[in-house]
């Protein structure tokens, strides 16, 4: 029963994957101006013998389903194709890039939860009370300010005032160890955290509140458990579904979505890499990327759904 | 657990004095309990009986201090174990909570969590109160649920809620009420959720379980035929009042007040020919909100007289250990003149008696004789 599950949400991926390639191509096909136009040399405009010439070279005079199923063809196995311009694999370019975009994503989804989950709670228990209001207040306000916006207020609180944090660069964990890795990363990953936070505190409270009304809890209280074995054992995991797709959702969307804060930070992450790439037309390298961001976000998505059967056991049945 | 607050036999495990439970809603004063006083002793089971809407469930939750809002006043007394609950902490309610004090809800297909399997929901009390093991706590799990006849109690721990029937959903709730051995067991309504045959063996069950730990219990029921052979002593309420008490061989063979012997009438007999029209109790239950003159029953009563609509009538023992609060008692002479003057004064209550029919709505406005 599970494995037909499974095999029939693997089909309807793959399915997804195949369109969100085909889209991605003929997306960055129909840019404007030709690609070899930026890899020219200044003044090559007038030798059209080279031009023609490098059209070959780059197999560019194929037709457009051609060149697109040699790209899936070798994107599956791992070659996104080299950089016209630098001649850098796109593979390498984003195996070079992705742990500090990685790392901002999964340290702002941790951030986001650990604070969303006891906010939500705690607000839902002690419903309309004092903590309940500020807290909403709170979310209003993280939800209101974009994240660039915080990211700036962080850098003018804690390097110009306070001057405990660098507000630009990256260490890395390799060379500088983590506490220096965490030093430039905290800041950008609290940036980001600050929407997924407000909106999953928001969902975990209304979630909880509903829980909170069930027989279940009830019943639970006539044991004599005590209310916050009864708030984190009995009614968190119920209340969860809701702020668990949401979460997945948006570490999928935080892999691509890293762009400004990482440039507000000035990080070698992948959004970074892929904004030059399209200041450079580097056509292989916004395929590429785009390809490889897409794909993680589908496949997160898709780990979602499993993750929904295991925290409610009535789900595997259906 | 300690062995001194387990009070002798004879003296009483629960005593309840003039307990009051009020609502404050937009609508004004709910007085869904209303001077409520009863005791028992350990072992004796208590029948609490009446209508939805008369109080039955908020009185034994008021008792238990479970989750009533805070828009509610509760006034009055509870003894229990010879503390005063209603006075106690919080946290001294958790710790008499489950230990001493346990309760069987209503529906089994809501008061069992989802998500959490059943082993761990019977024992995980257990394990705080007792200090049980984690190995420990699963073999008693698996105790727990032979002692409630769970077939292959061994594989049934791992199981979810949602993979059992409801009678047997119910039995997990009994066990989980039964699991620290409370001295004093609350069943709101434990059977109305299931079908009739289901409901004989979980009331069995209860009967069982009672007797092997000489626990006391309140079985909460709407259903006269439920407590009929299973209680020693029956509170019937009405709009949140107790309006007859007495041991239960003594409330079947010479009921006193109107509504209960209207409840009994409620019950269909198996000897009447199919097809027999239900005898449904004519009117509905009061809203409980506001001040009511005279018996809250006086706008349904078969017998209702002009005192009835002025002055409430008290409760007061009739025989010993019988208390009735009603101006005509069932069975004296001052009944049987009532009724004789409400028939000839063409009262519809009264008409809707003689003849079998079911009179929705009453006019509460209207006295004695309607017109």
């Amino acid at each position: 029963m599970f494995g037909k599950v499974l095999a029939a949400k693997t089909v309807r991926l793959i399915a997804t994957l195949f369109a969100v390639s085909l889209l991605t191509f003929l997306l960055v096909e129909q840019l404007p101006g030709d690609p070899i136009l930026a890899i020219l040399p200044p003044g090559g405009l007038d030798d059209l013998e080279n031009i023609e010439r490098i059209r070959k070279e780059l197999r560019l005079d194929d037709p457009v389903f051609t060149r697109y199923f040699r790209w899936v063809g070798n994107a599956l196995q791992g070659d996104l194709g080299k950089s016209y311009i630098t001649d850098q694999p796109v593979a390498d370019a984003i195996k070079d890039r992705i742990p500090v975009t990685m790392e901002l994503a999964l340290l702002a989804t941790l951030i986001a939860a650990l604070l969303a989950i006891p906010i939500g709670a705690l607000s839902a228990y002690r419903e309309g009370g004092y903590f309940d209001r500020a807290m909403s207040a709170f979310t209003t306000a993280a939800l209101s300010i974009p994240g660039f916006l915080a990211g700036i207020f962080f850098i003018w609180l804690f390097t110009l005032k306070f001057n405990w944090l660098p507000s630009t660069g990256w260490n890395r964990i390799s060379d500088k160890g983590l506490f220096a890795n965490l030093q430039t990363a905290i800041l950008p990953a609290a940036s980001l955290a600050l929407a997924p936070l407000a909106i999953n505190a928001r969902l975990i409270r209304a979630d909880m509140i509903g829980t909170l009304k069930e027989d279940y809890i009830l019943s639970a209280k006539a044991k004599g458990l005590r209310d916050r074995y009864i708030l984190m054992r009995h009614a968190l995991r119920p209340s969860s579904l809701t702020a668990i797709t949401v979460f997945a959702l948006q570490l999928g969307g935080l892999i691509g979505g890293t762009v400004v804060i990482e440039t507000v930070f000035a990080l070698p992450g992948l959004g970074t890499r892929l904004i030059s790439g399209i200041y450079q037309r580097d056509v292989m390298m916004i395929q590429g990327i785009t390809l490889f961001i897409a794909t993680v976000y589908v496949v997160v998505n898709a780990l979602v759904d499993l993750l929904y059967a295991i925290l409610d056991p009535r789900i595997r049945r259906q | 657990m300690t062995e001194s607050e387990t009070p002798s036999r004879g003296q009483a495990l629960l005593e309840v004095e003039d307990l009051s439970t009020h609502f404050t809603i937009d609508a004004g004063r709910l007085r869904a309990v209303d001077q409520v006083s009863f005791s028992l002793k350990p072992g004796q089971t208590m029948g609490i009986v009446g209508e939805s809407g008369s109080g039955k469930t908020v009185l034994s939750r008021t008792i238990m201090r479970l989750n009533l809002g805070s828009n509610v006043q509760t006034s009055g007394s509870v003894r229990f174990l010879d503390k005063e609950l209603l006075d106690l902490p919080m946290d001294e309610m958790t710790k008499i909570w489950g230990q001493d004090m346990a309760m069987v809800f209503q529906d089994p297909m809501t008061s069992l969590n989802p998500v959490v399997k059943v082993g761990r929901q019977v024992s995980e009390h257990v394990r705080k109160h007792l200090g049980a093991s984690k190995t420990e706590s699963k073999d008693l799990a698996v105790e727990l649920l032979r002692s409630v006849r769970i077939p292959e109690a061994k594989t049934a721990v791992d199981r979810y809620p949602h993979e059992l029937s409801g009678g047997m959903r119910q039995r997990i709730s009994i066990a989980i009420a039964l699991a620290c051995g409370p001295k004093l067991l609350f069943a709101d309504e434990p059977t109305t959720a299931l079908d009739v045959t289901v409901q004989h063996q979980i009331l069995n069950l209860l009967g069982i379980q009672q007797q092997e730990r000489s626990m006391a219990m309140v079985l909460v029921t709407h259903d006269l035929g439920v407590v009929a052979g299973r209680t020693d002593e029956i509170l019937v309420m009405y709009a949140g009042k107790i309006v007859e008490k007495a041991k239960t061989a003594e409330l079947f063979k010479s009921t006193e007040h109107p509504y209960t012997e209207a409840l009994l009438r409620s019950i269909p007999k198996t000897d009447q020919p199919s097809h027999t029209r239900l005898a449904a109790i004519a009117g509905r239950p009061p809203t409980l909100i506001g001040l009511t003159e005279g018996c809250s029953f006086s706008p349904r009563c078969p017998y209702a007289q002009e005192r009835c609509f002025e002055e409430a009538p008290p409760l007061e023992e009739t025989t010993p250990g019988h208390y009735t609060a009603c101006w005509h008692r069932v069975g004296t002479p001052e009944n049987q003149e009532a009724w004789d003057k409400n028939l000839a004064a063409g009262r519809l209550s009264t008409l809707a008696v003689e003849q079998g029919q079911i009179v929705d709505e009453v006019p509460l406005s209207v006295g004695p004789s309607d017109k």
